[in-house]
């Protein structure tokens, strides 16, 4: 289960939630200082590569936070991650980082880019790469040095990066990568497929990294196709198809959106069939089936979870139901995925 | 596990895109450097070509006309001039038709006609006249000189060691970094993007001075004095060629994906063809002005240009005036065209 | 190096149980099937390219330039047989004006081909150095080789692909116009006594082809195996066909050099070798003061023989991913 929103939004606002509210102005206090322009913003961004609509009026509001951007290839992840740092510029519509276009190279102080891809200087190692990054950022190389020690030591890098790149793994590029993206300290971090290639362990760690980095108050905005590690990041997710952002939210939301599909719950009792007579009595309830497998049990599919959870609730207390198991099937990012992409979630 | 994050690094040093402009620079300078696979291929064929120059200079008749072979004879311009004298002729030659001795046949004009004085006379006055003008100093010092102005500053170098080797470096500027796909890294940092174009030129330039000049020098001074000469005498239209060239394959370069293939288009097809063109197409091509430069210097300093092949040459101040302007002006319009360009190389 | 097809007698066919269809029951080619297969892609890619059609776009201008110039040939003698024709009010009569043509031998002989193949060089010069890196140093530089040498084909298998696909590239620009030139002429003049009487210049124009094709395949297959990037392998292909030229014209026409000079311009020699096989007089060849035919044949032999070498040490080495 992904952690609970709290634990990873004490420090930081949600993401696509919106502003802070404002508590109301004392006529004697001073005028509220005018909010922040959102850290990132697109505003009916729409992109088109020939006669190829990559993207269709986007609309997406960062923060702060951890958000997950998911979606079937071809979807426009990429291309969105691109237009945010500002390496293409939307045909229509807008992007905006801290209100200054994502274009204008001064937004770029703000943003740092994990690309996907996988090519470097190979002629040079690892910490060289890291160095020769940060003097182009403009640092001095007494600052430099100093920013790619430290970034090293947040990849797990430090000892490894004496090597030349042509010789790194798949999982030491990728750390490279992360480790060039952190230099400047930039409140944004896009990460386009972190955790590819990464092994088990190192994969934990970054997913620690990244929740350290939202704790002090960075955004991120995390594209991965790896949905069991971005469920234990964050609950928070973007979901792209064919060039849109079907959705915005987190995982509940999002699931409770989807009206089209009943939500699925398998509940374990002794006496399966007794329970499924009762349960179909309930309004929300849609369909029922036996549960296969070797303990017995039903899969309820029910409208309106919420509603459903109540009456269920009632039922068992009323009819003494000994209920071994109760869990929602698809409320998983995989599942909603599926859901909202169709079929095999192929575009 | 990786180590908790120490407090955010002060703002003390914030980067400076002054800074990184020079890093740029300098990174653009030392890439060709750690890239020596084309360094070692241009040495090496800027090597055979200065070699090849060496050779004749030091052959026993150089760049001169006296020890020159006649075209498919083994006698010399010398020995043919001394063949024709009045004491040479009048002998009973003892010669085989064809080559293969020392002996030119005489043609039907050269033969003595001792029975008509005033023919004779006539005759031996005319076929003195290359013995004579063989024994002119000024006039052979201009004819060698012109010979290797001509074959090797007009046709050699103008024609194939500048344009080639500053299409290699100024076009690999940004093109061997979009064919490497390592363009992301420098887009990414927070610089104008016209002071990427700017940086990466200046940091290349050097490099193709080093191989337009040098290379100039070299096959200067391996020319023996007529190369001595050639070198005060045409530096300036090297350095002004070499710059202008610089730029516009730059901007190929930035432009094209395969910037050597429409560079090397642009050397042989366009470059070639349109300077030897009369008319006004020619006032297109960079090369013409060039070699205007080098006819203006050695017209000013006496020389028989006529050898040169020529063909209606610009003033020198125009010839200054248009390649200043197309340095300048292609490079503000690579600044231009590269701010505003989307670059997928690396998708 | 051997590639049995799988025995399909005897694997079970999976394919019935998960997608109910009929499993493929015939014989798998062998590996020269794949090398075509390979020689197609390859010259597909290769025309995708904006870049290549730019250079067919050349390569085209040229063969109009001389199809339309046989065409005005013909129709100068035909139509203004006994006229005189006036340029910029000086008279200029017809065996003049047909015998400057005649200079440029456009009218179906053997120099019209040699000439047409020798000036499409420039344009194939430059279209081979973007094949070579596109095709094979790309396989090279981008590690897709692999993908190539894990299915069950040779190494030589491979660069034998690559080759046919440069000469189906060389085909495309050289061979099929210089064909259509020849059947061009044919139609202007006397069909019957045309192409019976010349059909040695059809067969000259393939051998001319089959010169270049092996020759610069394997020169530039070879080339783009040694140096893989773009820049470098088009200064070294430069440094092989145009300053050779250069330095062969200074030192035999400028400096009066022996004619044997002219043996460092390799397009020179396949030039000579084309005119060979076209059999043409050698007296007729300009400019004058050409090496022999045997002499350049032998330096085009060289070359191919020094690329194959280069080539089998290449197939050989253990590391020929890195």
């Amino acid at each position: 289960m992904p952690p609970a929103d709290t634990s990873l939004a004490a420090n930081a606002p949600s993401g696509a939630e919106g502003a802070r509210r404002a508590p109301l102005p004392s006529p004697t206090a001073a005028p509220p200082p005018t909010p922040d322009p959102p850290l990132l913003l697109f505003e009916q961004v729409s992109k088109w590569y020939g006669t190829v609509l990559a993207l269709n009026q986007v609309t997406l509001e960062l923060t702060g936070g951890i958000t997950g951007l998911v979606g079937a290839n071809g979807a426009g992840k990429s291309t969105l991650l691109r237009m945010a740092n500002g390496q293409l510029k939307p045909t229509l519509g807008r992007v905006t980082i801290r209100g200054l276009d994502a274009w204008d190279w001064r937004a770029r102080r703000r943003v740092g880019y994990c690309p996907d891809l996988d090519a470097f200087y190979e002629d040079l190692s690892g910490r060289q790469f890291v160095w020769t990054l940060a003097r182009l950022c403009g640092y001095t190389r007494a600052e430099a040095t100093e920013r790619t020690e430290r970034v090293l030591e947040r990849v797990g890098m430090r000892e490894r990066a004496n090597r030349t790149l042509r010789g790194y793994s798949k999982g030491m590029r990728q750390r490279i990568k992360l480790a060039q993206a952190l230099l400047h300290d930039p409140e944004l971090l896009i990460l386009d497929e972190p955790l590819s290639g990464i092994d088990p362990i190192g994969r934990q760690e970054l997913l620690e990294l990244f929740q350290q980095l939202a704790s002090q108050g960075k955004c991120l905005l995390i594209s991965s196709h790896e949905l069991e590690a971005l469920e234990k990041l964050t609950n928070h997710v973007a979901i792209m198809a064919r060039g849109r952002i079907a959705a915005v939210g987190t995982l509940r939301q999002i699931r409770d959106l989807l009206e089209d599909y009943p939500l699925s719950v398998r509940i374990d009792v002794d006496q399966p069939r007794e329970l499924a007579r009762a349960v179909l009595a309930l309004a929300e309830v849609q369909a029922v089936s036996l549960a296969s497998g070797d303990t017995p049990g039903l899969v309820v599919q029910a409208r309106h979870p919420k509603r459903f959870f109540q009456a269920f609730g009632r039922l068992v207390v009323e009819q003494h139901v000994e209920v071994h198991r109760v869990e929602p099937l698809d409320e998983s990012a995989h599942a909603i995925l599926g859901y909202l992409l169709g079929g095999s979630g192929r575009t | 596990m990786l180590p908790t994050h120490p407090q955010s690094v002060s703002r003390a040093c914030d980067p400076s895109p002054v800074i990184g402009f020079a890093v740029l620079m300098a990174h653009s300078f030392q890439r060709h450097w750690r890239v020596r696979q084309m360094g070692w291929v241009a040495f090496g064929l800027l090597g055979l070509v200065v070699t090849v120059v060496a050779v004749v200079t030091a052959s026993r008749a150089g760049w001169d006309l006296p020890d020159r072979r006649v075209s498919r004879t083994r006698i010399t311009y010398r020995e043919y001039a001394e063949q024709l004298l009045p004491s040479e002729r009048y002998f009973v030659r003892d010669y085989h038709d064809d080559i293969s001795t020392n002996l030119a046949p005489q043609a039907p004009w050269e033969r003595p006609a001792p029975l008509t004085p005033t023919r004779d006379a006539i005759q031996n006055l005319l076929l003195t006249i290359p013995y004579v003008v063989l024994q002119s100093e000024p006039f052979l010092r201009g004819w060698g000189y012109m010979l290797f102005s001509k074959w090797i500053m007009l046709r050699v170098y103008l024609g194939f060691v500048l344009p080639l080797f500053t299409l290699a470096y100024a076009s690999a500027a940004i093109g061997a970094e979009r064919e490497a796909r390592s363009l992301i890294w420098l887009m990414t940092r927070p610089l104008p993007r016209w002071a990427i174009y700017l940086a990466k030129f200046l940091g290349t330039l050097p490099w193709c001075l080093a191989f337009g000049l040098g290379g100039f020098a070299a096959l200067c001074l391996s020319g023996g004095e007529y190369g001595r000469w050639a070198l005060a005498m045409y530096w300036p239209a090297a350095v002004a060629a070499t710059i202008a060239f610089s730029a516009v394959f730059h901007l190929v370069g930035a432009v094209f994906s395969r910037p050597i293939v429409v560079g090397v288009v642009y050397v042989f097809f366009f470059e070639f063809l349109v300077a030897l063109l009369p008319g006004s197409l020619k006032l297109l091509s960079l090369t013409f002005y060039a070699r205007s430069l080098m006819y203006n210097a050695a017209a000013a300093a006496g020389y028989p240009v006529s050898r040169l092949d020529v063909a209606e040459p610009v003033s020198s101040a125009t010839a200054w005036a248009v390649l200043g302007a197309a340095t300048v002006g292609l490079t503000l319009v690579g600044m231009w065209l590269f701010a505003r360009s989307e670059y997928r190389d690396d998708v | 190096m051997t590639n049995q097809p799988p025995n399909t007698d005897t694997m079970p066919a999976q394919t019935d149980t998960l997608l109910r269809y009929r499993p493929w029951r015939g014989t798998p080619h062998g590996p020269l099937f794949a090398t075509l297969a390979m020689a197609r892609v390859s010259l597909r890619l290769l025309l995708r390219r904006r870049l290549m059609w730019g250079l067919f776009a050349l390569g085209l201008l040229v063969f109009f330039f001389f199809f339309y110039a046989q065409y005005l040939m013909v129709w100068i003698e035909t139509q203004l047989r006994t006229e005189t024709v006036r340029f910029a009010g000086v008279p200029v009569t017809i065996d003049n004006l047909t015998r400057f043509l005649k200079r440029l031998a456009l009218d179906g002989s053997v120099h019209t081909f040699g000439n047409f193949i020798w000036f499409q060089g420039y344009v194939l010069v430059i279209a081979l150095a973007l094949a070579g890196s596109v095709l094979v140093g790309n396989d090279f530089y981008y590690g897709s080789l692999p993908f190539y040498l894990a299915k069950p084909i040779g190494r030589w298998h491979y660069i034998l692909g690559k080759c046919l696909a440069i000469g189906g590239l060389m085909t495309l620009l050289v061979t099929f116009p210089a064909i259509l030139l020849w059947i061009e002429a044919g139609l202007l003049y006397d069909w019957k006594s045309y192409y019976f009487d010349n059909f040695d210049l059809l067969v000259g124009i393939v051998g001319y082809s089959l010169v270049l094709l092996v020759t610069l395949s394997l020169l530039v297959v070879a080339t783009a195996v040694w140096l893989r990037r773009t820049v470098p392998l088009v200064l070294v292909w430069m440094g092989v066909f145009v300053y050779p030229q250069l330095l062969s014209t200074l030192l035999v026409d400028g400096l009066n050099f022996p004619d044997e000079w002219r043996l460092i311009d390799l397009w020179n020699n396949l030039y000579l070798c084309g005119l060979w096989c076209l059999q043409a007089d050698p007296a007729t060849i300009r400019p004058p003061g050409q090496p022999e035919f045997w002499q350049a044949g032998l330096v085009v032999a060289g070359v191919c023989a020094a690329s194959l070498l280069y080539l089998r040490r290449r197939v050989q080495a253990v590391e020929i991913v890195t």
